[in-house]
């Protein structure tokens, strides 16, 4: 199978992916986002909420997929519910993580060109990203990994000293009173945040390359609490710059947030820096992504994943580029929100009780 | 063959691939750094263009004043004297802001871009008669220009503004420049950016513009202007002594000067601020709201006049603190009543500390906030404390 002896990796490189997989574009968004559902400055408590929740979802994937080491969920959904529904199931998470895929790139496509290669055209930003992506994912998880370790620490250095300077315009005011309106729009603002968090559905593969698959579930977890920390410095600082009222107006609020700020430190504006960090930020999470639709193809039809990845590639770029405005790349986020919470939060727990009650797998 | 196709498809790549796609040399643009807006009046430039055929249709509201940098390049390396200027105002009239900056594309041919735009001043005519939100779309929307702009409000024609300055300097620089001193005035309000301006324009708060004025070929900052909540345009100004008061009632002074004639003598007195603090404590007893101002001050002498030479010991810099306290207090107690029974607007924070004092009590009346808190009753407390004297420990001979 396409699982090769070489091919695994450890839990701290799971944990990489892990992370370079939860951060995705929606930082640029999600200020408004959660503070659009909730309209209190207390969403700092949703992100936190937003976190656990999909811990709890994930631990029960990684839970699944630790029954069977060195397999993928594409490989044994089959012994727990048949063939005909497991190749269905498959299909349909295929499909999301092509749908992802598409929405990051296209979430990415539209950021640069409106604040940073205006001009350039669509399908060359895209094109470019394409390709490297096809290169990069024939190299398998073990170059995934590699690309992951090289992004993460320098996307974090950068995005912690962005956020430190942005510190000029951050006013403590604006975030509060803390639960001045009670609980209940701290929960209306959970559920924004689906789409940004929803980890688990990595596990779904990456467990099978894990060579301590034991240690998926602390891989979940360590990874969703470092992807938390970023976008909770995003939500606060942004919310402290602009205020509840002045988030809502912002199409990217993240961003503006970065641009409200003049220092005199060998640039004076960051925004391109953050960007082009973030830019491989999101290649990560679209590799990732699109390595686990393309594998999954190569598993349950039998094919050669190389094959898969090309005939995948057109798709991905027609999901990029179907959403024909912005409101309809926004709804398209919110409905694969919506699409995570069932297909990852509620399906995952009946499967493994089958599993169990079946005694399939370890 | 296969090796040779390789190459082809290399230096393809190389050639289609790398490279800034919409890259434009600096000496072909126009760097904007300032815009002003006004009530349509149009330049005598525009006329005598019109008169010759130059018009498009439009209603005639608003004339923006762009201020270009002239790019060192393009001006050459011969000097030309200190007389040079090394920037130069066009304004365009219509109703668009943004047809306006394109129809300069038909007077010049660099093009425009807003990256380093620092300021935006906004006439009084025009403020008054035009909501903000509307002047400030384009820039808050556009993707070049950064929601770090300044914005400010001149009594007067903005215009004026964007053309009186010093030789060798830039008017817009200037501006911006001119908040860095708010360590030494206490006659400087907040720099407002558009950042900050969103919230409260969405939310229909009233807030405080800076207010700069020109005269000669000089300019000032003059006090402020008052956007109201409810209108969303300018509505009235404070002078300098009542933005002083503002400053003191929001603790957002970074140090300057207080000055007082003491009552019975008529000595003055000058204190320097070295910190500032104010608490506003929103009390509410019985659905009763006021407010407690507790304002806290250290500082130094600057000037002590007196014609007794006296030791400056602790009675007596406790009896010229209480004199100042009661300056604080006027220059505060003035700027409320105008606040409340002239402008009824609340630009001193009074609504932000109920908001988060009481958040159940604010849900109930921040709609109509501005009228309401016309009629609270504020308590004032002010505490100041003179640290040192400097390097005279007497008062003057």
């Amino acid at each position: 199978m396409v699982t090769k002896a070489h091919d695994k990796i450890t839990t701290s490189q799971a944990t990489i992916i892990m992370v370079n997989y939860i951060l995705v574009a929606g930082i640029f968004s999600l200020p408004r986002t959660t503070v659009q559902a909730a309209g209190t400055p207390d969403v700092w408590i949703s992100i936190i909420l937003g976190a656990l929740c999909s811990m709890v979802t994930g631990v029960i994937i990684a839970r699944l997929s630790q029954r069977f080491p060195g397999q993928t969920f594409y490989q044994y959904s089959t012994s727990i519910t048949g063939k005909p529904l497991a190749v269905l199931l498959g299909l349909v998470i295929i499909g999301y993580f092509l749908a992802v895929s598409g929405y990051e790139l296209r979430t990415m496509q539209e950021v640069t060109m409106f604040f940073l290669l205006e001009g350039t055209p669509a399908w060359a930003v895209a094109g470019l990203f394409l390709w490297v992506a096809l290169y990069l994912c024939r190299g398998g998880i073990n170059a995934l990994s590699r690309l992951s370790r090289l992004v993460a620490p320098l996307a974090g250095t950068i995005f912690f000293g962005v956020c430190l300077l942005s510190l000029k315009v951050f006013d403590l005011d604006n975030l509060r009173p803390v639960l001045g309106e009670g609980l209940s729009p701290v929960w209306r603002g959970v559920k924004p945040t689906a789409l940004t968090y929803t980890a688990g559905e990595a596990l779904l593969f990456i467990v099978a390359f894990m060579d301590k698959p034991k240690r998926a579930g602390r891989v979940l977890v360590i990874g969703t609490l470092i992807s938390m920390i970023f976008y909770l410095l995003a939500v606060v600082l942004t919310i402290g710059a602009f205020s509840v009222e002045g988030v809502v107006t912002r199409t990217w609020p993240f961003i503006d947030l970065i641009r409200s700020f003049e220092v005199n430190l060998l640039f004076e504006r960051f925004e391109s820096l953050l960007l082009v960090i973030w830019i491989m930020q999101i290649f990560c999470t679209f590799c990732i992504s699109f390595y686990g639709a393309a594998l999954g193809v190569s598993q349950i039809f039998n094919l050669k994943l190389d094959h898969c990845l090309f005939l995948l590639l057109p798709v991905a770029y027609l999901i990029t580029e179907a959403p024909h405005n912005i409101n309809n790349l926004f709804a398209f986020g919110t409905g694969l929100g919506n699409v995570a919470i069932v297909l990852f939060g509620l399906i995952p727990l009946p499967l493994l009780l089958i599993a169990y009650i079946r005694r399939a797998g370890s | 063959m296969k090796r040779f196709i390789l190459l082809i498809l290399s230096i393809a790549q190389i050639v289609l691939l790398t490279a800034c796609w919409s890259s434009a040399p600096i000496e072909n643009l126009n760097m904007e750094v300032a815009v002003a807006l006004d009530a349509a009046d149009e330049s005598r430039i525009e006329e005598k263009f019109e008169a010759e055929g130059g018009d498009y249709s439009k209603r005639e509201r608003i004339s923006a004043t762009y201020q270009f940098i002239v790019p060192q390049g393009a001006v050459g390396s011969k000097k030309e004297g200190a007389a040079s200027r090394n920037f130069y105002n066009m304004t365009e009239t219509g109703d668009s802001i943004f047809e306006a900056i394109r129809e300069l594309s038909l007077r010049t041919n660099r093009q425009p871009i807003g990256h380093h735009l620092k300021v935006i001043v906004i006439g009084e005519k025009l403020a008054r008669s035009t909501k903000l939100s509307e002047l400030l779309d384009f820039f808050s929307r556009d993707n070049d220009i950064r929601p770090s702009v300044l914005v400010l409000v001149s009594k007067g024609k903005a215009k004026d503004v964007l053309n009186n300055v010093l030789p060798g300097q830039t008017p817009a620089f200037v501006l911006e420049g001119i908040f860095g001193n708010r360590n030494r005035s206490l006659r400087i309000w907040d720099p407002v950016t558009i950042t900050k301006i969103v919230g409260p324009l969405h939310s229909k708060k009233s807030f405080l513009l800076q207010n700069v004025i020109a005269a000669e070929n000089e300019m000032k900052f003059a006090g402020a202007g008052i956007i109201d909540g409810e209108s969303g345009k300018l509505s009235g100004f404070l002078n300098e002594k009542e933005l002083e008061g503002v400053v003191w009632l929001t603790g957002k002074g970074k140090g300057g000067v207080l000055k007082t004639h003491k009552d019975d003598t008529g000595r003055l007195i000058t204190y320097e601020v070295k910190t500032m603090v104010s608490r506003i404590k929103a009390v509410v007893e019985d659905g009763q709201i006021s407010f407690n101002v507790k304002i806290e001050s250290k500082g130094r002498y600057a000037e002590t006049f007196s014609t007794d030479g006296d030791r400056l010991d602790t009675a007596f810099m406790r009896r010229d603190a209480v004199e100042l306290e009661k300056e604080v207090r006027e220059l505060v107690e003035a700027v409320v009543a105008k606040m409340q029974h002239e402008l009824h607007a609340d630009v001193g924070g009074f609504g932000k500390s109920l908001r988060i004092q009481h958040p159940e009590v604010w849900g109930k009346v921040k709609d109509h906030w501005d009228q309401t808190f016309s009629g609270l009753p504020v308590h004032l407390e002010v505490k100041l404390q003179i640290e040192e004297y400097g390097a005279s420990g007497t008062a003057t001979d």
